[in-house]
């Protein structure tokens, strides 16, 4: 194989990466894959942050520590193995959809009521009370905004 | 205390913090080469970023000299200084290998590093080294984590990689030993409570490893004392403290000073 040079010292390992690579990806020698998630801070809810391959939990922790928290503010990781993971099919995606107007299950008078007690008791926001206002005569019957529906209380 | 004010003590502590500060870089450059090249792309990632640390423990030392009045700039020191002005140990210089011998290269030296900083840590008179060594231990708990599972894990599986893991750990043995090489002004550091003697800090280092190798078919190539210190079985490789280096360590500074050297004062 010829050598090409470069200026760069880390360009020369391309062709070593080249002579190095075996062809083929055995499959037998594939390690399992874990799903990463990260606590920025105590009491913060663990989020999904992305995958390692590692033969064990204890490796997957150790590895997943320089992928995914190297930058990021972290407290705990979790590994779980991707294969313990149980979720629904693609092709019931329907069953999520919206087919019927469902704004009585939300719960947008709550924080309203909240500033309202806020205006009442002489908050300098309480020119907010017109924006709200409108909203809610924006949205009425109306699909429902994403940001909104997320309370669970159906 | 505060830094201290004594010449000679000043400028024997400026030589160790040199000598860390080179052992840090050029094992955190030899580290870097398997940017591109990891066996698995997380170790890739990890091996990159581990030498990224390392780098940022060779600043650190070299901040520490810089309280001290040392007015050198790092990089004008590292890009620029010929071999025999390098002062690291000959085991961070010896080229990567094959990744076994890079991991356990790495876990002798993460072994080592932690016992030096656990000694600052706990005991050295000049608190802002102490200190420094606080923080930089809690990186090092990760790479000897790192190290210790993979080389462990690599000492007790196949046939291939124990055989891999047994030779890099003979071959680079001696070379350990030679990270307690004590500088010629060793006994003022320690005469001044700044650190343990380097044969101490030996001694505490060949424990842990004893501890290390548990479980696994090597040995410490070394016969334990009565008084509980250790007799190495072999000689340690020395000469890395007084400049004296490996071919190795040329070619390394080759491509680490290449850029500086053909454009010299260029900007980034």
């Amino acid at each position: 194989m010829v050598r090409r040079w470069h200026f760069n010292p880390y360009h020369q390992r391309i062709d070593e990466s080249l002579e190095k690579d075996p062809g083929e990806v055995r499959a037998d020698t594939e390690w399992p894959a874990w799903h990463v998630f990260r606590q920025p801070k105590r009491g913060e809810a663990h989020v999904l942050v992305g995958m390692v391959h590692a033969p064990d939990a204890e490796t997957a922790l150790l590895l997943a520590k320089e992928q995914y928290a190297r930058r990021e503010d972290c407290v705990n990781l979790w590994v779980v193995r991707t294969d313990q993971v149980h979720a629904t099919s693609y092709e019931d995606a329907d069953m999520f959809e919206f087919v019927s107007d469902r704004t009585y299950r939300l719960t947008r008078g709550f924080p309203v009521g909240e500033k309202l007690k806020k205006i009442k008791a002489g908050d300098p926001y309480a020119e907010r009370l017109e924006t709200l206002e409108e909203i809610e005569k924006e949205h009425a019957g109306k699909k429902i905004p994403q940001e909104a529906s997320g309370d669970g209380s159906d | 205390m505060t830094a201290p004010t004594d010449p000679a003590l000043r400028e024997a502590l400026a030589s160790y913090l040199l000598a860390l500060a080179d052992d840090e870089l050029i094992i955190g450059h030899r580290l870097s080469e398997w940017t591109g090249l990891g066996p698995i792309i997380e170790e890739d990632i990890a091996c990159s970023s581990m030498a990224q640390d390392e780098l940022g423990h060779s600043l650190t030392y070299h901040r520490l000299r810089k309280s001290l009045g040392v007015e050198e700039d790092p990089d004008t020191l590292n890009f620029t200084r010929p071999p025999e002005q390098f002062l690291n140990a000959l085991l961070c210089e010896l080229p990567r290998g094959d990744y076994g011998f890079t991991l356990v290269r790495q876990t002798l030296y993460d072994l080592a590093e932690f016992t030096r900083l656990e000694a600052h840590a706990e005991s050295s008179s000049w608190e802002e080294l102490a200190e420094a060594s606080r923080k930089l231990m809690q990186e090092e708990k990760y790479h000897l984590a790192h190290g210790e599972a993979m080389t462990r894990r690599l000492a007790t599986a196949t046939d291939e990689s124990r055989r891999r893991i047994r030779d890099a750990f003979h071959e680079l043995f001696p070379y350990a030993l030679g990270l307690f090489e004590p500088l010629p002004q060793e006994e003022l550091l320690v005469q001044a409570g700044i650190k343990p003697g380097e044969k101490e800090l030996m001694d505490r280092f060949l424990d842990r490893l004893d501890g290390f190798l548990e479980g696994t078919d090597l040995e410490v190539p070394a016969i334990r004392s009565l008084e509980g210190g250790w007799e190495p079985k072999v000689r340690p490789v020395f000469g890395g403290r007084k400049g004296e280096h490996t071919e190795h360590l040329a070619k390394l500074l080759g491509a680490m000073q290449m850029l500086v050297r053909e454009h010299p004062g260029a900007q980034w």
